[in-house]
């Protein structure tokens, strides 16, 4: 698993500098406007790019050769993705802070609630992702991924459009504590490795 | 214990089969395999490493069902070398080498270095600026660096100009030079696995035409050049493949089958999987 994480951060920080800088620019934006793209973005395409990659220069047909269990390769990419996650917490709360500290942008209110969310979403996206990927490939799952994400969006648009229904959502949301959202999502994160998995292994027997 | 077992190893995708094939490899030896392009060769390969599943049959490397949880642990007595580098183009020969320093128990750093120094490979230069000849040798510096007993290389020296391929099968022949090192290695450039293999086995259109020790194959089979009316008193079980020419016949024979009186020439390696090949063509 180490050799596996040292890959991809060697990857990241030589193939996927200029997302990197994305997610640089949007988490230094002062006000809390671009933060939430700084999370789905580093959460969808940070390890899909990764993914990508593998196929591409094929190591993954190598790794499947190398002393890596299924279950690694896997969860490998899982634990780059959290990664990624906790840089770009790490990075937008210390940067947000300093604006605030010196008076650049204050604060909003519901910073680290808002942050909560955008962290266990992020987590959602990232599982839903890497599971839809490692089942069918880069190039199938990335346009599963956008009739998964449009199936959503219009789930989403006829729930908002049913103010009641939003509403109550809401409502029961706002009962929990903001900090179990990114624990629940992150439970779910988990609990999506063995169904990675499982497709991985679908696709490599076929 | 064997180095490579498999028995009735199926596999089929649409359009191409993998028929029952079925060899051992004893540990201590080389193993050509040949086979023309699309014969199976890399799926044979993959499915030895259990890289992909079967749809019949056994495999079992270096004592351990490839598709026991304990292979993992096993593949790490086993080298690979794929018909690529297929290592992350960004990096470089140094990075590389502590990545494999945390994928194999006994990767040896010093002998990794002292590889790419004899194979004269940079190590701060990126993967993706390597020549396919550089690229080659440094899949072939990583697998060696880690006390590999098996070697399992797919058309390592294709695409390569003849000098890297004959640096390449100086690497193998010192490779296996301890007892218990065995070599897999599968190749459409016959000269190179005669130079090097104690065993050879040919794949055509996903069968296992042939198995057997190559100096009992070169041996065994020889080639004669008749005119079409003596070629027809060669008893027929006798013959294993024929080239009929303006000037007669070729046939690759059984030495034991034919009449000592008829002049048979010694044939190459590579004359024996051309005539298999014909064989089924005659």
């Amino acid at each position: 698993m180490k050799a596996l994480l040292r890959k991809d951060i060697y990857v990241v920080f030589t193939q996927l500098r200029g997302l990197l800088l994305v997610m640089l620019i949007f988490s230094v934006i002062p006000g809390g406007t671009f933060i939430p793209f700084t999370f789905l973005y580093t959460a969808v395409l940070s390890t899909a790019s990764l993914i990508a990659l593998d196929e591409q220069s094929r190591w993954d047909d190598l790794a499947l050769m190398l002393p890596y269990s299924r279950r690694q390769l896997v969860a490998s990419k899982y634990v780059t993705g959290w990664l990624g996650i906790v840089a770009a917490l790490v990075m937008t709360v210390a940067i947000q802070c300093i604006w605030a500290a010196t008076g650049v942008a204050a604060l909003e209110e519901g910073f680290f609630a808002a942050i909560c969310l955008y962290i266990a979403i992020a987590l959602v996206l990232q599982a839903v992702s890497v599971t839809v990927i490692f089942r069918f490939g880069y190039v199938w799952g990335r346009m599963m991924i956008v009739i998964a994400v449009a199936a959503i969006g219009g789930v989403v648009g006829a729930v908002a459009a049913n103010g009641k229904t939003l509403s109550m959502a809401a409502t029961a949301l706002s009962r929990l504590h903001p900090a179990t959202y990114p624990l629940l999502a992150a439970a779910l994160s988990v609990a999506t490795i063995p169904i990675s998995e499982h497709g991985y292994k679908v696709r490599c027997e076929k | 214990m064997n180095a490579i077992e498999v028995r009735d190893l199926k596999k089929c995708y649409p359009g191409f089969e993998l028929k029952n094939v079925s060899f051992t490899l004893p540990e201590g030896a080389i193993l050509g395999l040949v086979g023309e392009n699309g014969a199976g060769k890399s799926t044979l390969i993959r499915l030895i490493m259990g890289a992909t599943g079967r749809d019949g049959g056994e495999a079992s490397v270096l004592g351990t069902d490839v598709r026991s949880p304990e292979f993992t642990k096993t593949k790490d007595d086993i080298g690979v070398v794929l018909d690529e580098a297929h290592f992350p183009p960004s990096l470089n020969a140094l990075k590389l080498g502590r990545i494999f320093a945390d994928t194999y128990t006994r990767w040896d750093g010093e002998t990794y270095a002292s590889l790419l120094e004899k194979l004269e490979l940079p190590g701060k230069k990126k993967i993706k600026d390597f020549s396919r000849g550089m690229r080659m040798k440094l899949a072939l510096a990583a697998a060696l660096s880690h006390d590999a007993r098996l070697l399992v290389l797919d058309e390592p020296t294709g695409g390569l100009d003849p000098m890297v391929r004959d640096e390449i099968l100086d690497i193998l022949e010192d490779f296996t030079r301890r007892e218990d090192r065995s070599v897999l290695i599968s190749s459409h450039i016959v000269s190179d696995l005669e130079k090097l293999c104690d065993y050879i086995a040919f794949l055509h259109k996903g069968e296992l035409l042939l198995f057997d020790e190559k100096d009992r194959l070169l041996e065994e089979y020889a080639l004669i050049k008749l005119t079409e009316r003596d070629f027809e008193d060669i008893p027929k079980e006798a013959v294993r493949g024929v080239r009929r020419g303006k000037y007669g016949v070729e046939a690759l024979v059984e030495r034991g089958l034919v009449d000592r009186a008829i002049q048979a020439e010694h044939t190459s390696l590579e004359d024996i999987i051309v005539f298999f090949a014909r064989g089924d063509r005659e």
